[in-house]
């Protein structure tokens, strides 16, 4: 028995590091995460306080469920 | 010979890294960034003067955090304790680690006795060294930090005290029966592939390599040989070896359960042993792709916990 049978190729190295490390979704980025806060701080502004928190559930709701933070 | 020691060292082994080897290992260990501390041990490393003063020089010189392991056996006296550490000091050490329990306590009264300790620890602070005392422990001994710490007296302040537990392995397998059980709640060997040790016969480890001087375990942790290829070759092959990432990050223990539901471990030194000595075969049979997609679940199930928690 010998330690290197269990010797990653370079090709696995990768792909295991992807999978043990989640990585970011494509489109979850700051710039998508400052998009939602200027919405809901506008519902906030504009709207009443009803409205604003069932929009900021409903973007939660999105972003962690089927949207970019997923 | 102390019958706790874990790496089975005594007067029957003398040997020692050749200094080429010694230096050839400092160089290389030089180029690589994430090594930064190098630690003189044994056995009793002061037992071979001229290499752990070129040990100590060399490793200085590299501008490496330098680092002696001892029994403070040459501290009978404070006076001779301050000319030893002044030596090493001038030499560049850093850091004293002093091991002090029952086991040691019972040959070190032939050089003296547990006031070698107070001696050694007074020398090390006095030269501004980092000094420690680290301490071996199983539920029978009478010796832990709190004891150290009263008798260090008015330097127990200055001095770090260390508790740990014996791993029942090589010599210190007589003592399974009154080993504490000291195992990680959650992940696993934090010392597997962030150290490494080399060994008199060349002979590189993925940790601190305590079950290599078991010939029937030896093979487990040996990643390759100084005296036949270059460092940054080993650590290579070491960063690239599915079998430590899943020691590393989900513990030897687990895998041992694995095999073996009913299997008891007390260390994970202990668990690694196992694992070379009676659970080679599951490992072989299983390989490399089982390893893979165990530690994908497991670290997943691991997330969860530690999120639990």
């Amino acid at each position: 028995m010998n330690l290197d049978n269990f010797l990653l190729t370079p090709e696995e190295t990768t792909n295991l590091v992807n999978d043990l490390i989640p990585q970011p979704q494509a489109g979850c980025t700051p710039v998508v995460c400052v998009g939602v806060l200027a919405v809901a701080l506008h519902v906030v502004v504009v709207w009443s306080y009803a409205v604003a928190i069932t929009a900021a559930v409903a973007l939660q709701v999105y972003c962690v469920v089927i949207g970019p933070c997923r | 010979m102390c019958r706790h020691c874990s790496v089975g060292a005594g007067p029957h082994h003398n040997e020692v890294l050749p200094v080429e080897y010694v230096e050839k290992a400092l160089r290389e260990a030089s180029d690589i960034a994430s090594i930064q501390v190098v630690v003189a041990t044994g056995g009793e490393p002061t037992l071979f003067p001229k290499h752990l003063e070129l040990l100590i020089k060399t490793a200085a010189d590299f501008g490496f955090i330098t680092r002696i392991v001892t029994n403070a056996w040459w501290a009978r006296t404070l006076e001779m304790a301050r000319r030893y550490v002044r030596r090493w000091r001038e030499l560049g050490l850093e850091e004293l680690n002093i091991s002090f329990d029952d086991f040691h306590l019972e040959y070190l009264r032939l050089f003296g006795g547990e006031e070698n300790v107070v001696n050694a620890a007074r020398a090390g602070v006095e030269e501004g060294l980092r000094t420690v005392v680290a301490v071996t422990r199983t539920r029978e001994t009478k010796i832990d930090a709190s004891y150290v710490r009263k008798l260090l007296g008015d330097l127990a302040g200055e001095v770090i005290v260390t508790d740990d537990f014996i791993s029942p392995t090589s010599r210190a397998s007589g003592l399974y029966e009154e080993a504490v059980e000291n195992l990680p709640p959650f992940g696993g060997c934090v010392h597997a592939g962030s150290e490494i040790s080399i060994h008199p016969n060349g002979d590189v480890t993925f940790c601190c390599g305590h079950i290599i001087t078991d010939p029937a375990s030896a093979w487990f942790t040996r990643a390759g040989n100084i005296t036949k290829e270059h460092l940054w070759d080993v650590v290579d092959r070491i960063q690239r070896n599915v079998l430590i990432w899943y020691i590393r990050f989900i513990g030897p223990h687990v895998l041992v359960k694995k095999f073996n539901e009913e299997e008891e471990t007390k260390h994970l030194c202990h668990a690694c042993h196992l694992l070379a000595t009676k659970y080679w075969k599951e490992l072989e049979t299983r390989g490399k792709e089982w390893i893979i997609n165990d530690l994908k679940k497991e670290v997943k199930g691991l997330n969860v916990r530690v999120l639990a928690k």
